[in-house]
């Protein structure tokens, strides 16, 4: 096994998709297509990933309308969380947002928003416009995971 | 061998092929528009008033541009700078000269100018441009018999706040030096016209901002899609590529890519539809909105139970964009209900209207677990709290959306109710006013 990661997109054709291309690959991959699906995934089996990928607009529950900047309003939300058990898992230090808003935009809505965005922005790794190639997305994966070991 | 055509017939081809994709019918010019130039055209012949012109506040409320002018005889052609508008606070306004058209949008008050003296008298006057040297003739304001003679200018308004929030616009009525100052009588008729222009120019706003919010959802759609089936077909590529293809792989992607693909053709072809169809109250066939949101939400159509308490073949009267709206919540609300149900129980839609009610009832009734409560308070209370701008940037995705729900429910003031018994299941009760009621 190469590495396993987490794949966070409500766009679900493409990240059933990319979980068997990652498998085919030799990578670990799952996927979830909500925020509170991400933040459960993560707090249950912090230990279980090594990379997250993550649509920066997704809807918070089933049933609701999707919000632009769902992906690192939860990675914030997970910071806090981990920040008071003392420990943050190896996957907050390896994020790639792959997303329809340009970072320009989530710069506009950063200013409005909340501490929990503003941290989750600071602990994004890699950030993709949503048609990023696979040689991209991929060269970014394998350059966390080798920092991964490297650290460890 | 290649088959070669002279140029002239790839002229002809390029011009056949043009006409094949071009529109059915153009975008019509909304009646809002019509109904204001005809007020225009009104008050300059009728009211013996010479010249009536609309100034309009531009989107980023920074300028007062000249939008159309009329004179006795027809519409009348003219170009010229907007003015610049700052919005001052009233109470500390000493600028000089910068327009007295820019001074009512500004301050919200109508101005009555009896004459030239006393135009030339106002703080706010800046002198005469190119446009009065046209609209009085050669000879210029000052012509004894044909220049400036008095006007009134009202500022259009949508609702009691500060002016910077509610002009959209100033209605100016001119009279040459011939003819009498405008009496009271008057003075009220055009304060009654301006409240006619306002209210049209309002529904106009309206309509033009909805479908600029359809259009951006339009190209959000399709950009998203495009991105992820060319990432799905890469990945293809790419298994096909190895050693061993990997076929298995490349064969279960294709309907994915498919799916994606044609997701956003639907979507476009709806967003299109809104668009070309008529923007003003129109009869739509009941069955064909719910029709359309079943085969939307739904990929067995079966999965929704449909019943029906209206006269056969009940229209309803909406402008298009607010068909593609309804049928939004009534696509929304269904794909909750479908995720929300068992597999094997269907969700029911019933629809309510008779005419002898001012309304169309939809009913959206599941038997699983439910919507909780503050999920869908939480929504409402985001669509309530959120401006136009927001609801821009508000998108649907490939989940359901209630918050979009509650945000066009706002937005036209229809009704949603959302009830959730403590033994499971829910029901959406979405209420739309029908003020022309239902016809058999």
């Amino acid at each position: 096994m190469t590495g396993r990661i987490l794949v966070a997109d409500d766009s679900t054709e493409w990240s059933k998709s990319f979980c068997g291309f990652l498998s085919r690959m030799k990578y670990q991959a799952e996927s979830v297509a909500t925020g509170a699906e991400l933040r459960d995934a993560i707090t249950t089996r912090p230990d279980d990933y090594d990379v997250l990928i993550v649509d920066n607009s997704m809807p918070e529950e089933h049933g609701e309308e999707e919000i632009p900047y769902c992906g690192v309003r939860n990675l914030g939300r997970l910071v806090s969380h981990f920040w008071d058990q003392g420990k943050a898992p190896p996957i907050l230090a390896h994020v790639i947002v792959r997303s329809i808003y340009s970072k320009s935009d989530l710069d506009v809505l950063r200013q409005q928003d909340d501490a929990e965005t503003k941290e989750g922005c600071e602990r994004v790794a890699k950030w993709f416009d949503r048609n990023v190639t696979l040689d991209d997305l991929m060269s970014a994966i394998t350059e966390l995971i080798g920092d991964m070991r490297r650290r460890r | 061998m290649p088959e070669s055509h002279p140029p002239q017939d790839q002229a002809e081809g390029l011009q056949a092929a043009l006409k094949r994709s071009a529109p059915d019918h153009a975008p019509q010019i909304s009646p809002y528009l019509e109904l204001v130039n005809q007020i225009l055209a009104d008050v300059a012949s009728s009211y013996d008033a010479d010249i009536s012109t609309l100034y309009r506040v531009s989107r980023d409320r920074t300028r007062l541009g000249l939008e159309a002018v009329y004179d006795s005889r027809g519409k009348v052609e003219l170009e010229g700078e907007p003015y610049k508008l700052e919005w001052p606070s009233l109470d500390h306004d000493q600028r000089m000269g910068h327009g007295v058209t820019c001074w009512v949008a500004e301050h919200g008050e109508p101005l009555f100018m009896p004459n030239l003296a006393h135009l030339r008298r106002h703080p706010a006057y800046g002198g005469c441009g190119a446009w009065d040297g046209k609209l009085f003739r050669a000879a210029g304001v000052d012509d004894p018999a044909t220049g400036f003679g008095c006007f009134y200018a009202v500022p259009l308004r949508t609702g009691k706040g500060p002016p910077r929030d509610t002009v959209i616009g100033v209605f100016k009525i001119e009279r040459r030096r011939h003819k009498k100052v405008f009496d009271e009588h008057e003075r009220k008729a055009f304060d009654l016209a301006a409240t006619s222009i306002s209210r049209a120019l309002q529904k106009y706003l309206s309509t033009d901002t909805t479908l600029r919010r359809v259009l951006s959802e339009a190209a959000h759609v399709l950009r998203g899609r495009l991105s992820d089936s060319r990432s799905v077909l890469e990945m293809s590529l790419l298994m096909l590529d190895q050693p061993t293809p990997d076929v298995a792989y490349v064969r279960s992607n294709l309907p994915r890519a498919e799916s994606l693909l044609k997701g956003a053709s639907r979507r476009i072809e709806r967003v299109l539809e809104a668009y070309r169809g008529p923007q003003f109250p129109t009869d739509f066939r009941l069955k064909e909105i719910v029709e359309a949101a079943i085969e939307a939400g739904f990929a067995n159509p079966q999965r929704c139970d449909t019943s029906w308490e209206t006269v056969p073949d009940a229209t309803i009267q909406l402008t298009s964009v607010q068909r593609y709206d309804l049928e939004t919540i009534l696509l929304n609300l269904l794909r909750n209900a479908d995720e929300h149900s068992g597999t094997r129980v269907p969700v029911r839609l019933h629809i309510r209207s008779a005419p002898d009610l001012q309304t169309t009832e939809f009913r959206i009734v599941d038997h699983g677990g439910g919507i909780r409560r503050e999920v869908v308070e939480r929504a409402r209370a985001a669509a309530a709290s959120g401006t136009e701008e927001e609801a821009l940037l508000v998108v649907r995705g490939s989940g359901t959306g209630l918050r979009r729900v509650f945000h066009f429910a706002k937005e036209y003031q229809w009704e949603v109710v959302h009830d959730c018994p403590a033994d499971g299941g829910t029901t959406f009760r979405v209420t739309v006013p029908n003020e022309t009621g239902l016809r058999q």
